[in-house]
């Protein structure tokens, strides 16, 4: 795909324990391209959190990505030099976390907090306050001029979360990641903050947006394109109608499922039985097999690679093979 | 004589908590956590409290256990006044409720195996010897679906997935054959898949017990799939409270729908044709004014919103709604 703004090719990022290697992101392909919002959804344990961190080296001392590339105009921010990488990240890529109250400084001024991103990677401009209330009021922060001298407790969580979009918007970045970017807030709020986000994605040409979710809804509302990854690996991508009209892969369906028994009155309510399974030492064959009720011996033996169905691609036997 | 009474009364229930506790401070400043709630649940039923943080329902629910004291107003269970018990007959009380906490890394002791944590309320009220309870505990194992029993009860809260956590602690609650159980949050830090299952287990438990929920939740929906009748909470009073289809068909509270029309569903073709209209956030629970609360937020507030607080009022069958321009 030539039109790709972010190209993942075989990632693979493996914490190193004192004694186990936790393979948390196995052989994971995906591209985000101009103006598209892509998800990434899965469930706590399925390696979509440390494949966001993984697309821009924002990993602990124990990680280390292990093979893979990662394009983005024209260079390789798997294998690019610290210095280099700390010019994209933040200014062409930048992200916005789960937890706004974590994610700010508690002791600096909201202002200053976002002039900081700007002047490290622009300057100091004269120009530099103006640059902060608009990135405010391009949020719809109200009174972003009084904002400027507030600290992170007088403002609301939704203030907050908005705050830190403002912040990743500063420097006019290409591509923003955010991870579970409305998990910690309340339902109306959280209407506010997706709505925003969708609005800032539609308007700003070349605005790319990866949302990495483990909400269904979510997905529904915000995505163009969705991957679904399940213990480290890409099980199915699809554009957004296809994953909900016609899921593939029996892991999505499962998902599916589960969410619509939730969501949608008269159905029974169906899980998932047995659980995540444990990284350090992954299932043979197709991660899923131990859960899958269409399980067969292949499943076991042989794991599966993502092949077309369709417009969408899944990883599963139950598809032959062409 | 037979109690006409229900099985949980919650009578004008108020919490405040003051601020400024200093020596000099004479603030009449409060934090209006619960600010007049009555309700009334029913046995083998559920209600669902519905609200978002700060709403003042997880404090309403510990009320109802008796684990916080009202500043004003009285919780009946039984017909019988939570509050005034003392002694043994609290103490047996604690048979008859019990409560699932959101979050069960926190609410089961991590020191203590699942054979501890299941053994423990027979042996405390003294209703079983070790070994009976220990027979008890496998069989509340089976009954949360926790098979075969033996797996688990020598496991600590460590060696379990959050789900599994969940299950011990709704096993934990159950095991006195109570009458009424509070779940606050019981599936919320659970992942989706895991909570249908619990969903669905919770249900089961209902029927095969005939205990009677009450569960709070942040998420209207969830709530929809196991109550029978919801109460919509904001900034500590209750705001709409009907059976949970008429709630869902025709909800009347501007804020109600603003919950349904903001929780994002799990199908594009709905999801994507949803206009929201509650702009804003909720005022500060300190001293709330003495008219709307939800008008900072409405997008249908007149002037009389701003000048008196509107009443809970019948606008329907069983349908109470609290706005002086239900919908």
């Amino acid at each position: 795909m030539s039109d790709s703004l972010l190209d993942v090719r075989n990632l693979r990022m493996y914490f190193y324990g004192s004694s186990q290697v936790v393979r948390a992101v196995d052989d994971v392909s995906l591209s985000v391209r101009e103006g598209e919002v892509v998800g990434i959804v899965g469930e706590s344990g399925s390696g979509k959190t440390a494949t966001a961190l993984s697309l821009i080296r924002l990993l602990p001392p124990n990680a280390r990505i292990v093979s893979g590339e990662i394009l983005h105009k024209g260079k390789n921010l798997a294998s690019l030099e610290e210095t280099e990488l700390r010019k994209i990240r933040g200014a062409e890529i930048s992200m916005v976390f789960q937890d706004p109250m974590t994610f700010l400084d508690p002791l600096m001024k909201i202002g200053d907090q976002i002039s900081e991103s700007i002047s490290l990677h622009q300057g100091k401009t004269s120009d530099l306050k103006v640059k902060v209330v608009d990135s405010l009021r391009a949020v719809s922060i109200p009174s972003p001029e009084k904002v400027l001298d507030y600290y992170p407790h007088q403002l609301s969580g939704g203030m907050k979360q908005r705050v830190l979009i403002a912040i990743a918007l500063s420097c006019e970045p290409s591509l923003i990641i955010a991870d579970e970017p409305t998990t910690a807030l309340d339902v109306t709020v959280q209407g506010q903050i997706l709505e925003l986000l969708k609005t800032l994605v539609r308007k700003r040409r070349g605005l790319s947006l990866l949302l990495i979710t483990h909400d269904l809804g979510v997905v529904a509302e915000m995505c163009d394109r969705v991957y679904v990854m399940y213990a480290g690996k890409i099980v199915e991508e699809a554009d957004v109608s296809s994953l909900f009209k016609e899921p593939k892969h029996p892991y999505t369906q499962a998902l599916l499922t589960a969410a619509n028994s939730i969501y949608f009155v008269g159905r029974e309510m169906v899980g998932i039985e047995g659980v995540v399974p444990d990284l350090t030492n992954p299932p043979s064959g197709c991660r899923f097999h131990p859960r899958c009720q269409y399980a067969m011996p292949i499943c076991s033996e042989k794991e599966p690679i993502l092949i077309d169905i369709g417009t969408s691609r899944a990883a599963c036997w139950l598809y032959p093979k062409k | 004589m037979r109690i006409l009474a229900p099985l949980l009364e919650v009578r004008a229930v108020k919490k405040y908590y003051p601020l400024g506790r200093g020596l000099l401070s004479i603030s009449k400043r409060a934090v209006h956590a619960v600010d007049g709630v009555s309700l009334r649940l029913e046995t083998g039923t559920t209600l669902g409290l519905v609200g978002e943080s700060g709403s003042g329902k997880t404090t309403l629910g510990r009320i109802i256990v008796g684990l916080i004291h009202p500043t004003e107003g009285s919780v009946m269970f039984e017909g019988q006044e939570i509050f005034s018990l003392r002694g043994k007959e609290q103490f047996s009380l604690r048979t008859k409720m019990q409560i699932i906490f959101q979050n069960p890394e926190a609410s089961l002791n991590p020191r203590k195996t699942v054979r501890h944590v299941l053994t423990q309320p027979f042996l405390l009220h003294r209703l079983a010897t070790r070994s009976e309870a220990d027979e008890r505990a496998y069989h509340l194992l089976e009954q949360v679906k926790l098979t075969p029993p033996e797996l688990y009860l020598d496991r600590y809260p460590h060696q379990l997935s959050g789900g599994q956590k969940q299950r011990v602690a709704i096993a934990r609650a159950i095991a006195l054959g109570p009458k009424l159980v509070v779940a606050d949050e019981p599936v919320s830090s659970l992942d989706m898949s895991v909570k249908a299952s619990v969903l669905k287990l919770m249900n089961e438990i209902q029927s095969n017990l005939g205990l009677s929920y009450f569960l709070i939740s942040h998420d209207l929906y969830m709530t929809r799939s196991i109550s029978k009748i919801v109460a919509v909470m904001y900034a500590g009073r209750i705001v709409e409270l009907a059976e949970t289809d008429e709630l869902f068909r025709h909800p009347a509270h501007p804020y109600t729908q603003a919950l349904l029309a903001s929780t994002p569903v799990p199908d594009p073709a709905i999801a994507r044709g949803v206009s929201r209209n509650v702009i804003g956030e909720p005022f500060s629970p300190i001293d709330p004014p003495d008219y709307c609360r939800f008008s900072s937020r409405c997008p249908y507030k007149q002037d009389k919103c701003l000048q008196r607080s509107p009443q809970l009022e019948e606008i329907r069958k069983d349908h109470w709604v609290e706005c002086f321009f239900p919908l």
